[in-house]
């Protein structure tokens, strides 16, 4: 009797993509659970045991150069936020997260198995990580989850708005369990780490923004990201947890640093103008930042500091000069204005140009300089930060001016 | 006295007197105007409800819907089955709204075949709550459409307020289902699911559908949800059979089409043969054109139905130069959907009074009811001819539908049996929910969607079958198994894999390398026709461009194609061998035996023949080495038992007409005798009194030349009793080359399938049965989706049918009409697929 097997692969099903890795003779039979391998234990919940690594870092402890557990002042990135109540929230009542998958692609199918929060508490930053050692088991690692969780009120996550909550939801629905995380506030780094960094740094991915901020190496322990979800079905398979060791490691170091780059961005935001020795481009960034948040002051000040540091790119040089002076322009005092468009127009800046014609048209009308500034633009070309829609104007809209510039001047 | 005519009338008339119109008017039906038939509004509806009725003009509703009401309002499964444009929306908004109005938490999921009939019921049910919500009194009602088009940032809006979710099967497979947490409180209070023009949803697209409404149960049921399946379709034989298949529960059938309609006629028209031995008929694009300009100047608004979108183009141009005007407008996809609906206006305004149409305006879209419809061809089914028949039909005044037949066998087979167009379709909807392939795809959806409890239930498969596929996706590590539950541990989305509409999921991408650095993809063709369909060297036509296939990857899946312009298509060359894997069921029939069983069909392409277009003249044959391409699926059987035989082979009825040998014949029967020393090659028996015959090896028509059929080495001497079993198994040959002809060209008609969907093939190498070679009817997809079964039950019938065909086809010895071109086995085998035809169709029912 032909097997189900035989029959679905002469049907034309493709089967077994992936081979397991081979294993050594003597070592097939040898099992080896996770509590072998990571130092932790069972805790028990209502719904079954589950796998606990905890872990302390002493109050000592630096992540790079960060302490771990000094407070911060958060009042701005509470702002940035959206959140007020945060600044009021002891940093006590934060919890950082970040989960280990079974894949990337979201949906009912995707499972955490490796949760790591990690809090601060008198004792220094505490990290517990709590392991799925079985599909069966996620009950209890969820209650663990849900219970942990609710000593809490505020989340840090790096791209868990996304990612890793909506996915843990999807998971505490699919057991009957309330919406978890509902009552946090939600931090998300990612979205901060894209605010400030977007065009000084070629990836804003945590491990970039390590390397490049925090100034740390990781070990050869580290295990890629994109290796995950493979390591752990592997495990499943021959009950080996040897290579999860990598897994608990890069969790560990994806929360330690999550922290140490709260506390980093909650500083600079505190003090953008502290003796630090930030990048021009920093600067600027956090100018846009101050004056998203309406404060003004501040703002100009950074713009100022970032303009005069001296290391601002060309490019981003005029686009910062442009952003200040339509700070001007807004309180009409278009003097400045001028002035700082007349700096980035010597640096090539069409739509400095564009400003500058407008400004000689409207305000001090006259026509014949507005016409020599148009067709500075028109050499200067399409900047090239506009969008697609942007571009497909500009000709256009050059022209257009330029027609009507030349009716006001004939006779 | 002299009576009035009506307009259409006088059209009627003038065509009846003007031969070269009449003489091709097979049949002329009138059906009367029908009467309204009236239900009650049920009792308890919901006031609101029935005041916007009342103010729409609506103070009573047809008995179907009454009926449909009640039922689906009592939590059955319902299926309508009535005619187009007889208020089928209606019929489930009725029993959809009043639950929604009176249990503010219920939802429903509206599911409707593409994309463009979701967004025209949008509309229609928009406006229905627009009057509703301000007088309902109760929490207002939202329905939004959930499709690719969703911008994202709806999405979720939709999701919380959405009660009325209107959707199709892809979005559902692949956007809702693996994502059903975010929907916890739409499944939830999930009370009514519409499926709607569920005769759409056969074959491949069945069977995905019937796999989808699995996991959507499966779904609803974890979250406590048990709703009510209301369904539609166009008539067919079997709506309540086939809903049944679809939802795997009991339904209630609603056929009882209580909307009125005005008098119809229903004419069908046949071309004239213009040659006889090609069977060739004048085209029935330009008969139509013909018709349609008399309905035109006769001021009918006229719709046309044509098959492709390209067909839609070549009429739109014709009938505009003949018209001049721009009153004549084509609608198909590929329009922008401003100026459909510009001429959906103009068709319901009657700005627009001819129009050519592909099958897009066949479903839902609300245009009116036209004065005339044309259909250019057999469109695929019955179902379709009826409801493309349906657009023409006013409440009041005559309406008129016109098929006008092909020369393909089927569009003759029904200008014979109008019976079956008018009448009783003979139509099954077929699917196969447990075909293992697809049925495998959406256990993987199924398994990421909710963990498998050991033991569960999915549909109606067997409990043997899924543990065993289980087993497998384990052993694949798609799952893992733990705690008497299967897991889905993989970190692929299995959605994604599967698309609804094919069975393997895996196209071939068609690549035009007129510029080498931006290789454009013009098309897809699915995995199994690649080989044959665009092989090295193949001409393959697309959008009415020539392209001729460079190289074919197997590895990338792609085909790289350049744009030329050659005089000649390309015809691939196929070997086809047929295994028996096993005999399911095997019973004997008139005549013979017939079997269904699984099947291993191999088939590779050897070569290709260039075909010249004008003289189909074989310019050159061109040998390939193609990797031969397995098929597993399963088949229907049949062959003669050796009486019927054996019957054949004596009696000398199906003996066609005496063939003329050529000049040289008498010689070279004299120099072939001599050479076999007057004795029979085959028995050895010497000459007797009269001489031995001469028996030509390979038929003599297969040659061009007499002299060249007559050479020596294609004769051999052979006595009379052997010549005629020679002769006999050359005929038989032929005549079955005939019979699978003829099957493959007549089953989609039982089978409701594409002639893709199944292929024949003659047994040669008697894997059948040893007494006679069998033809063999196996269904094109793996595994089968029902059609050879379908067509093992319906044997009798489609034998009957095959040889009505042949009986009644005018020409002398075989064309595309019966037994097909020149079969390969020499004779026009009509004579010999009679003789065969005979015996497999008891007698009674030869007429």
């Amino acid at each position: 009797m032909e097997s189900l097997f035989d029959r679905l692969k002469s049907l034309g099903v493709q089967v077994g993509a992936k081979e397991t890795p081979a294993r050594l003779p003597e070592e097939e039979s040898r099992e080896f659970p996770i509590q072998e391998v990571v130092p932790g234990e069972d805790v028990l919940t209502p719904f079954g045991p589950v796998f606990v690594s905890r872990k302390l870092y002493g109050p000592e402890t630096l992540q790079g150069s960060v302490p771990l557990c000094e407070f911060r002042e958060v009042e701005i990135l509470a702002e940035w936020n959206r959140t007020p109540e945060l600044k009021d929230l002891h940093p006590h009542s934060y919890l950082f997260l970040d989960a280990e998958t079974s894949g990337l692609s979201g949906g009912a199918g995707t499972f955490a198995f490796l949760v790591g929060i990690g809090f601060l508490s008198p004792q220094g930053f505490e990290l517990h990580q709590i392991f799925l050692r079985d599909p069966g088991m996620e009950a209890a690692f969820l209650a663990y989850i849900e219970q942990l969780a609710a000593r809490f009120k505020v989340i840090v996550s790096f791209n868990g708005k996304a990612f890793d909550i909506p996915l843990l939801n999807t998971r505490f629905t699919l057991y009957g369990f309330q919406n978890v995380f509902s009552e946090h506030v939600h931090v998300d780094l990612l979205q901060l780490a894209r605010r400030l960094w977007r065009d000084r740094l070629p990836s804003r991915r945590l491990g970039s923004l390590e390397n490049e901020i925090l100034g740390l190496e990781r070990t050869a322990e580290e295990v890629p990201g994109w290796m995950v979800p493979e390591l752990y079905i592997d495990y499943l398979d021959h009950q080996d947890a040897r290579p999860l060791q990598g897994v608990f490691y890069h969790n560990d170091m994806d929360i330690v640093s999550m922290a140490a780059l709260f506390h980093l961005c909650a500083d600079i935001l505190a003090q953008p103008n502290s003796s630090r020795s930030l990048p021009g481009l920093d600067r600027a960034a956090l100018a846009r930042l101050y004056e998203d948040l309406g404060r003004i002051p501040q703002a100009l000040n950074l713009y100022e500091s970032a303009l005069q540091q001296g290391d601002l790119p060309p490019i981003h040089f005029a686009q910062t000069l442009h952003r200040y002076a339509r700070i001007f322009k807004r309180r009409g005092d278009w003097q400045t204005a001028a002035d700082l468009w007349s700096r980035a127009a010597d640096l090539g800046d069409a739509e400095a140009c564009i400003e500058l014609a407008k400004y000689c048209e409207h305000q001090l009308r006259h026509p014949g300089e507005a016409i020599i500034w148009t067709q500075r633009a028109l050499q200067a070309g399409i900047p090239t930060h506009w969008t697609p829609a942007q571009c497909r104007d500009f000709d256009s809209e050059i022209h257009k001016r330029l027609a009507r510039l030349k009716r006001l001047l004939a006779p | 006295m002299m009576t009035t005519l009506s307009p259409l009338e006088q059209i009627l008339s003038r065509w009846q007197n003007e031969p070269g119109i009449a003489a091709n008017i097979v049949e002329t039906r009138e059906i009367p105007a029908r009467e309204a038939v009236f239900g009650e509004l049920f009792e308890d509806i919901h006031p609101g409800l029935k005041r916007v009725l009342e103010s729409s003009g609506i103070t009573r509703i047809y008995s179907h819907q009454a009926a449909a009401f009640e039922a689906a309002s009592a939590g059955q499964n319902v299926v309508m089955s009535t005619g187009t444009a007889s208020g089928k929306s209606l019929g489930y908004q009725l029993p959809v709204l009043n639950t929604l109005l009176n249990d503010p938490a219920a939802r429903a999921l509206f599911l409707f075949p593409t994309k463009a009939l979701g967004n025209d019921q949008v509309r229609s049910i928009t406006a229905l709550l627009q009057m509703l919500n301000p007088i309902s009194g109760t929490v207002p009602i939202h329905a939004a459409a959930y499709d690719g088009d969703t911008p994202a940032s709806q999405r979720s809006s939709i999701r919380a307020q959405a009660r009325i979710l209107l959707t199709n099967p892809d979005m559902l497979h692949i956007g809702i289902l693996p994502h059903h947490t975010n929907w916890a409180e739409f499944f939830r209070s999930l009370r009514y699911v519409v499926i709607d023009e569920i005769h759409i949803y056969r074959g491949v697209f069945g069977a995905h559908l019937a796999n989808l409404v699995r996991r959507l149960k499966r779904v609803c049921q974890f979250y406590g949800a048990f709703p009510t399946f209301i369904m539609t379709s166009a008539t067919i034989s079997n709506p309540r059979e086939h809903a049944e298949h679809l939802v795997e529960s009991p339904v209630t059938l609603i056929d009882q089409d209580g909307s009125p309609a005005g008098r119809r006629f229903f004419l069908i028209y046949n071309p004239p043969v213009i040659h006889p031995d090609l069977g060739l008929r004048r085209s029935a694009a330009a008969e139509s054109v013909r018709l349609a300009q008399d309905l035109w100047a006769a001021k009918m608004q006229t719709l046309i139905f044509v098959r492709s979108r390209r067909a839609v183009e070549i009429l739109l141009r014709d009938l505009r130069d003949k018209t001049n005007s721009n009153d004549v407008q084509g609608y198909r996809s590929g329009y922008l959907p401003q100026e459909r609906r510009a001429i959906e206006d103009g068709l319901k305004q009657g700005e627009v009074r001819l129009a050519v149409s592909t099958n897009a305006l066949e479903l839902g879209v609300d245009i009116g009811g036209m004065n005339a419809v044309i259909l250019v061809g057999y469109p695929g089914s019955i179902a379709t001819i009826r409801q493309q028949a349906g657009r023409a039909g006013r409440r009041l005044g005559d309406a008129l539908a016109v098929l006008v037949a092909s020369a393909a066998p089927l569009d003759q087979y029904l200008a014979r049996h109008p019976e079956y167009v008018l009448e009783r379709s003979p139509e099954h909807a077929l699917l196969n929910a447990d075909n293992l392939v697809i049925l495998l795809q959406h256990l993987r959806c199924a398994a990421f969607e909710l963990s498998f409890q050991e033991g569960e239930k999915f549909g109606a498969v067997p409990m043997d079958v899924l543990q065993g596929l289980m087993e497998f996706l384990a052993a694949d590590r798609q799952v893992h198994h733990s705690n008497q539950r299967y897991f889905w541990i993989s970190d692929q989305y299995p959605a994604n894999s599967v698309s609804l509409r094919t069975a393997s999921a895996s196209p071939f991408r068609l690549l035009s390398t007129q510029d080498p650095l931006r290789m454009e993809t013009i098309g897809e063709v699915d995995e199994a026709s690649a080989n044959w369909m665009v092989h090295p060297g193949a001409v393959y036509l697309h959008a009415g461009r020539s392209y001729q296939v460079e190289a074919l990857d197997f590895e990338q899946h792609q085909a790289r194609l350049r744009p030329v312009e050659l005089d000649y298509f390309t015809e691939p060359i196929r070997k086809t061998t047929v295994q028996k894997i096993s005999t399911l069921k095997e019973e004997e029939v008139p005549g013979g035996i017939k079997g269904y069983g699984e099947l291993l069909v191999t088939t590779q392409v050897v070569g290709y023949r260039e075909i010249q277009w004008f003289t189909r003249e074989t310019l050159r044959m061109v040998d390939l080495e193609m990797p031969a391409t397995q098929l597993r699926t399963v088949g229907y059987w049949v062959y003669l038992n050796e009486a019927s035989l054996e019957q054949l082979k004596r009696s000398g009825f199906w003996r066609s007409d005496p063939i003329q040998y050529g000049p040289n014949w008498e010689r070279q029967r004299q120099l072939a005798r001599q050479r076999d020393r007057y004795t029979c090659q085959a028995c050895g028996a010497a000459e007797g009194r009269s001489p031995h015959h001469v028996h030509h090896k390979t038929p003599f028509r297969m040659f061009t030349s007499a002299a060249e059929a007559n050479r020596l080495e294609n004769l051999i001497t052979l006595c009379p009793a052997c010549h005629r079993q020679a002769e006999a198994q050359v005929r038989v040959r032929s005549g079955l080359a005939g019979l699978s002809y003829l099957m493959r060209q007549i089953a989609p008609l039982i089978l409701m399938c594409d002639l893709s969907d199944i292929e024949t093939h003659v047994d040669h190498e008697s894997v059948f049965s040893e007494t006679c070679p069998a033809v063999v009817l196996y269904d094109q997809i793996p595994d089968g989706i029902g059609l050879s079964e379908s067509a093992y039950q319906e044997h009798l019938l489609l034998m009957a049918q095959c040889r009505d065909q042949l009986v009644h086809c005018g020409c002398p010895d075989g064309c595309p009409g019966c037994v097909g071109p020149s079969p390969e086995n020499g004779f026009g085998g009509k004579p010999e697929t009679l003789a065969m035809l005979n015996q497999l169709v008891p007698f009674e029912d030869q007429n």
